[in-house]
Order: C-alpha cells, then structure tokens, then sequence
C-alpha cells in the first residue's frame, strides 16, 4: 500500500503551487454539482414523500373510522390546561351518504423512552366514544415499547373508550389515566402494557390531554362539521 | 531433594502468610449460605430445590467448560463458582423457568468471569450480572412472585417451573396453581407482590410488618426472604474474618439514614427505614454480593464509599426510579467504580507529597 | 493473499472488503451504526444497502475527480460528495417507506461521518482507477452488509422470535409462545453480539493462520 500511495501523491503535489486558486474551483465546482444533483433529486421524490406522509394519515383516518369513505380536514383550536390557545387538525369522516362518522384526533407525548409519541385515535360525537387508535410516531424500543402498535390488549382499550363530558360539555366528565396490567377496567382507565411501562402511561397522558382540549371543540363546532360534507 | 538443587530459595515479600487460602474462604461463604438456602427449599419447596441446583450445576459446568476451552487447568474446585451458582439462584424467583435460570448462568459466568480470565479478574459480580441480564430479558417471568410456605409445595413443582426451553412462562396457570393450594390448605385470599411493590405500586402504600419480614415468611426472591438467616450467615464471616464487615455496615448504614431521612419528611408515602433495611434485597446484597472480594474496592476508606455508595443508590433507586428494587443496579454500578475508589482513596505514603487528586 | 508482491489483482480487491479486511469484524470501523440499527434484518439489509450505494458513487465519482482535488482540500472534497449521496438515499428512502426510514432513524444522515466511506475514499478511491474503486467499494459495502446480518440475525431472532419482521417475508422462529430475549434488542445486545462475533471471527482467523504456518512447514 505505502508504494501505492507515494505514487499517488505524487499527481497532487503538483497542484501545490498553484495558490488557493484550484482549491477553491474544486470544492465550488463540487458544490454546484452537488446542489444540482440534489436539487434533482429532490424534484424526482418530493412528490412522492409528500404523498407518503399524507397517506399515511388519509389511511389511518379511513381505518379509525368504520364506514368513512370521505374526508375533510378541519382546523380547530381550544384552550390547553394552562389557558393558552391551541390550534389543532381534526380529520372528519363521511361515509357514502355524507353522514359524519366520526372525527380523527391526534395525539402526543414527548417522554415516552424514545422520545415522542404520535397518534390518531377516532371519536364517535354520537357514542361518545373513542373507538380506535393507531400510532403514526413511534421512537420506542422494537420488541418492547413499540408494542404499543400491535399489543392486541392494549388496542382493545382504544376500542370503545368511553370519553363523556361533563354536563356542561366544557370539560371531560371523567379523567383518562394509565393504569396497570391487569388492574384497569374503570372508568376513562387505559390498562398499560407489562414491560412498556413507559410507552403506555405515555400513551395514556396524550390520550388524556388531547381528549379534554379537543372533545368540548368538537362538540361545540358538531353542527358545522356535519353540514360542511365533502 | 537433591543436593545440586538445594539452591537459596529468594522470595519478595510477605513471608508469613494467613493459613487460609481462597479455596477455605470461598468453602465459608458457601457455609454462611448454607442456612439461607436450606430455609429457601423448606418455604418454597421442590421448585426452589430444582432451581438452585440448576443455578449451581449449570454454574460449574460452564466454568469447567471455559477452562478446558481456554487451556488452562479447571477452577471448579475452589468454591467459587458454586458460590456465583447458589446465589444467582437464591436471587432468581422460586418459579423461575429453569431454562432462563441455566441460561442466566452461562452468561454470568462467561461474560463476566471466563471472557476476564477467570477468578480474580473478573470487574463484576458474576451471580448478579447473570441476574440482571434475565432481568432486562425476562422482565415478566422475574417479577412473577409466590406466596412463601405454600401448601403442597413439597410433592408439586410451580406450572412454570418446567417451562420449555425459549417459551415464555404461564403466569396464568402460576396465579391457579396457587390459588388451588391456596384453597385446599384453607387459606383464601393472597397478594402476588413483595413486600416492596406492595409499598410501590399499590393505590396507598401498605408496609409489611417488621416481624413478617424479618422471618421471611413473605414472597419474595429463593434466598432474600429470611432476614435473620443472612444475618446469621453474614456475621457468621465476619466473625471469622472471612469478610469485610465495613462494606455492608457502610451499605446499610447509609441506606438506614438516607430512608430515614425521606421517612421524617413524609410517613405515609415513604416507608421505615428498618423496612428499607428488611425489605428486598438489601441485606442479602450486602452480605454476600457487595462484599465479592474481588469486584469491591481495596483501601479501607473505600470500601466506606463503596458500600455508602451502594446503599445511597440503592435506596434511590426504589424511592426514585420505575423499579421497586435496586439493589443489584446499585452492586454493579459500585462494581464499576470500584477502580476509581481505590486510586482516590490510596493511603498517603510516608514522607511523599501528594501530586494530584487522580493518582490511579 | 496480503503476502504477495505487486498490486492486488480485481479478485483481491472485491474479497479483500468482504473477509480479510472486513470494515467491521477486522477493521472495526462503522460500529456505531452496526451497534445502532441491528436489531432486526430488515434494518440491516437497509442499512446495508444504502451504505454500499454512498460506497461506491463516491468511490467512483472521487477516482474520477482524483487527479483534479487538491491534496490540502481532499478531506472536504470527499466530504462533499460523500454527503450528496446519503441525502439522495435519504430522500430514496423516504420515498420507498416512511416506516423503513422512521425506524433507521438518524443513522442514515450519519453515514455522512461512517469511517468506512471516508476510510476507502481516502485509502482507495483516491489513488485508485474507477473501475477497481468502484469494485472496492462492492466488496467493502458487502462485507458491512455481512457484518450487519451476522448481527441483525442473532438479535433479532432471540429478541423477537422472528427473522424479517415488519416485512412481508416475516418467519417466525419459535411459534407464538416464545419469551423474547429483551435485552438482545436493546443496546446492550448489540454490544454482547459483537463481541462475541468479533471473539469468533478473531479465532477463525488465527485457526487459518496456525494451519497456514503448518502447512507451509511441511
């Protein structure tokens, strides 16, 4: 190898002398042929990433609510626990007749073990109900954590979780809460996973939080989601 | 000998030697062991029997194995690795599957000992390396606790105990099989927790009464259940001198104050010290996992910090951390440290000045 | 092989990168991805393949630019370029599926830094025809995506049972009651896989040798 590289070096010493000159047109030239290269690319897939991620939520919203066939997204805002106005995405479904289904919600945590969590869940104005979940981010560890995407028991706490409000319809009649394996069962109790202790009390407070600011928006903006059919 | 060979035998220091050898040290803790297991066999039955002799034979197998491996002549005479054995067993629950208990094994005692090479070498204890690793692996099957002095227990083994290899336990068939021996001894009615997770994950904290816990007729792990057994078995070295009796004094003396310490500020949330002390783990760690000769500082400052060190985090960990028990994450966290103990706590030699703070 | 004189001929040069200089059981070079993302073969293959893609075009695109890069620039040259190919895979992967790429995380970004690329582009690349760099460059990006598997394979099946989860091919190894070895999905798995892989592989290669030694004694 050294017999190899003194060889080779011998090529690149002769630019040496030439100033800072060739040092410059290299890395400049390599930087315009690097951009235009990218800038290629980007063209080429920017598309195709874009739909991807919208994909990604038109499917969930589909699969969260049984019988939706369309859609239309609604921006909402409602005041978080600390009084500050948020703004939020509510995707409502319609099916074939232009009925409301139901809306889809998101929902987030950022101190599950990996980081944040983000998920849809689907709500039922009419039941009051949640009546599914599904995770779109998802940091946790595969194998543990991450059960939070497929652990059938965990799912069925998000198929038909009883979400009320209170009679002034300001504020959710009961708390959501974690609770653990096996203990769960009352109400607004979400029972977690054993070994995922994190990833689903995580799961949990986002439920909680997201619920009770957005549910009483939902409910006082009803009527104008279900008039304004795709 | 011949007389051409009767040379001038010339040796360093030291010239006189204490009589006892590794072997009779390591034969003692194996003794001082000896009443914690035989009482784990008689509250937990055949399951408790089969797991510690798997713990132990697998131990010794796997050790005599790596020694043929690496050429060298086999260590399983010198008690030592029946000792890493018997305690990853009495450590383990009774109704771990024995598969995850031989598998615990061979990889506390490869990873941390043979790889090393061998006794002496070794940075970690190897019985609670072993421990930790079906912790992380097994979480479920680790923390599935039975009832001590269960009905029954000396004709039948556990459901789970017999688990086949790779398979995941019932801990379904363990709740029924305990409540069927439950009933047919009459008694109804029982909590599948430790005293520990009782006090951490119940809705109010309940505490176990000291005397429950000092006789050991609680769940809880094989061997960490009778606390005056390992009383018994613990100064039963240090009266022979076989063991450094700062390291769990300073273990469990720091553990004492600083648990009293949370207790004075709030009773209900917080548990006694003398439960901190009873409860878990603790004693047994300290008297005979911390004081591993080898995996523990030298200097006698440093075992000071070493076993404070140990009792601190430990009691950290169970007030402050997602676990109910830290005893052995705080041993093998002290493991580590013990290296850097030692050099910050060399003793300052007569007539040289002090050069800097890290003389390692 | 490393015995003989002269320049190694094309078939060194690809088995060189797969076994005798392995990146990562001899090199150890690129282990922080190897550690990171190995916890299912899926990831590995990704992984695998996207670092053999940076591998070879800037392999080839730096022999080609070899006599036009000044000597005291090369570094940032090599950087430059290296970093345009793993964005253009970022972006390919991205668009392929966004579930491959959420789970690979930041590694793909890092590649940017993978002493692997930067090590053959300075060693190799740079002194070297295209053709052989390019061919470098195959044979060093297979034997990564070798060493991935050994590992991929290994964690992910005694940690989750299976091989090729979250693809369609998924197999599972040991039926539906099997109890995952957690921690072999976790960091410390990574560590203990390796080492001892690289404990094998050390063995195997002294075997060889011892029997070389014998060999050409008789």
């Amino acid at each position: 190898m050294t017999t190899q590289a003194q060889a080779a070096a011998a090529p690149a010493a002769q630019h040496n002398s030439g100033g800072s000159i060739p040092m410059l047109r290299t890395l400049g030239g390599l930087a315009l042929l690097s951009g235009c290269l990218l800038s290629l690319v980007y063209q080429g897939t920017n598309e195709r990433i874009a739909r991807n991620f919208e994909a990604r939520v038109r499917d969930a919203v589909f699969e969260l609510l049984p019988g939706a066939t369309q859609q239309k997204v609604f921006e909402f805002s409602g005041s978080d626990e600390a009084g500050k106005d948020t703004p939020f995405t509510a995707y409502a479904g319609y099916d074939d007749t232009g009925r409301l289904v139901g809306v889809a919600l998101e929902a987030s945590d950022g101190n599950g073990y990996g980081g944040e969590i983000r998920f849809l869940y689907g709500y039922q104005p009419d039941t009051q109900q949640v009546v599914g979940m599904k995770v779109l981010l998802c940091k946790e560890t595969p194998g543990l954590g991450d059960r939070i995407k497929t652990d059938e028991a965990f799912l069925d706490n998000f198929k038909a979780l009883e979400v009320p409000l209170a009679d002034d319809a300001s504020a959710l009649a009961h708390p959501l809460a974690y609770a653990k394996p096996g203990k769960g069962g009352g109400p607004g109790q979400i029972e977690g996973i054993s070994g995922a202790t994190i990833s689903s009390k995580a799961v949990a407070r986002a439920m909680h939080n997201s619920a009770s600011l957005m549910l009483p928006v939902i409910r006082k903006h009803l009527s104008e989601l279900q008039e304004n059919k795709p | 000998m011949s007389a051409e060979s009767r040379l001038l035998e010339i040796g360093t220091s030291p010239h006189i030697k204490a009589p006892e050898d590794v072997r009779d040290i390591m034969f003692n803790v194996v003794l001082a062991l000896l009443p914690v297991t035989a009482f784990a066999v008689w509250s937990f039955g055949l399951s408790a029997l089969l797991l510690l002799a798997v713990t132990t034979i697998t131990c010794i197998a796997t050790e005599h194995v790596a020694c043929l491996l690496a050429g060298k002549p086999t260590t399983i005479r010198d008690w030592s690795v029946t000792i890493t054995g018997l305690i990853l067993g009495l450590t383990l629950p009774p109704g771990t599957p024995l598969w995850m208990a031989a598998l615990g094994s061979v990889f506390g005692v490869v990873i941390t000992k043979s790889l090393f090479g061998g006794l002496g070498y070794n940075c970690f204890n190897p019985a609670l390396v072993g421990r930790a690793f079906l912790q992380i692996s097994f979480p479920v099957a680790i923390t599935t606790w039975v009832p001590s002095g269960l009905p029954g227990r000396f004709t039948s083994l556990l459901p789970s105990t017999l688990t086949a290899p790779f398979m995941n336990m019932d801990t379904g068939a363990v709740g029924a099989y305990i409540e069927k021996a439950l009933a047919a001894g009459g008694i109804d009615g029982w909590s599948g927790a430790t005293p520990l997770s009782m006090w951490k994950f119940a809705d109010t904290p309940e505490f176990e009464s000291t005397l429950r816990l000092f006789s050991g007729m609680i769940p809880g792990s094989t061997g960490e259940t009778a606390s005056w057994l390992i009383l018994v078995g613990g100064f039963y070295l240090i009266w022979r001198n076989m063991m450094n009796w700062r390291i769990p004094t300073g273990m469990l003396g720091a553990a004492f104050l600083l648990s009293g310490a949370f207790w004075l500020t709030d009773r209900a949330a917080y548990p006694s010290p003398v439960f901190m002390l009873f409860s878990g783990g603790l004693l047994f760690g300290a008297m005979f996992m911390a004081s591993d000769m080898v995996a523990s500082p030298m200097t006698s400052l440093g075992v000071w910090v070493y076993g404070a060190f140990i009792g601190v985090v430990t009691v950290i960990i169970r007030i402050k951390g997602a676990l109910p028990e830290g005893v052995m994450f705080a041993i093998l966290l002290g493991n580590a440290l013990s290296p850097l103990i030692n050099g910050l706590t060399q003793p300052k030699t007569y007539g040289v000045k002090k050069k800097g703070l890290f003389r390692i | 092989m490393s015995d003989q004189q002269g320049p190694p001929s094309s078939m060194d040069v690809f088995l060189r990168g797969l076994w005798q200089e392995n990146p990562v059981f001899v090199m150890l070079l690129g282990t922080c991805p190897t550690l990171a993302v190995t916890n299912k073969v899926i990831n590995c293959f990704a992984m695998g393949v996207s670092v053999m893609f940076v591998l070879v075009m800037s392999g080839l695109l730096i022999s080609l630019l070899r006599s036009f890069i000044p000597k005291q620039v090369r570094i940032a040259s090599f950087i430059i370029i290296i970093a345009t190919f793993v964005t253009i895979v970022d972006y390919a992967i991205q668009s392929i599926s966004l579930d491959l790429y959420d789970s690979l995380g930041a590694f793909i970004q890092l590649i940017v830094v993978n002493c692997i690329i930067l090590g053959r582009a300075e060693a190799f690349a740079s002194k070297n025809g295209p053709a052989k760099s390019m061919l470098d460059a195959v044979g060093m990006g297979l034997g990564f995506t070798f060493a991935l598997l050994c590992l991929g394979v290994i964690r992910e099946a005694l940690g989750n049972g299976t091989l090729m989860m979250d693809t369609p091919f998924e197999i599972s190894l040991f039926g539906p009651n099997f109890a995952p070895w957690s921690i072999m999905i976790l960091p410390p798995g990574g560590f203990f896989v390796l080492g001892l892989e690289l404990i094998l592989f050390a063995w195997l290669r002294k075997r060889r040798e011892q029997r070389r030694a014998q060999t050409a004694q008789a």
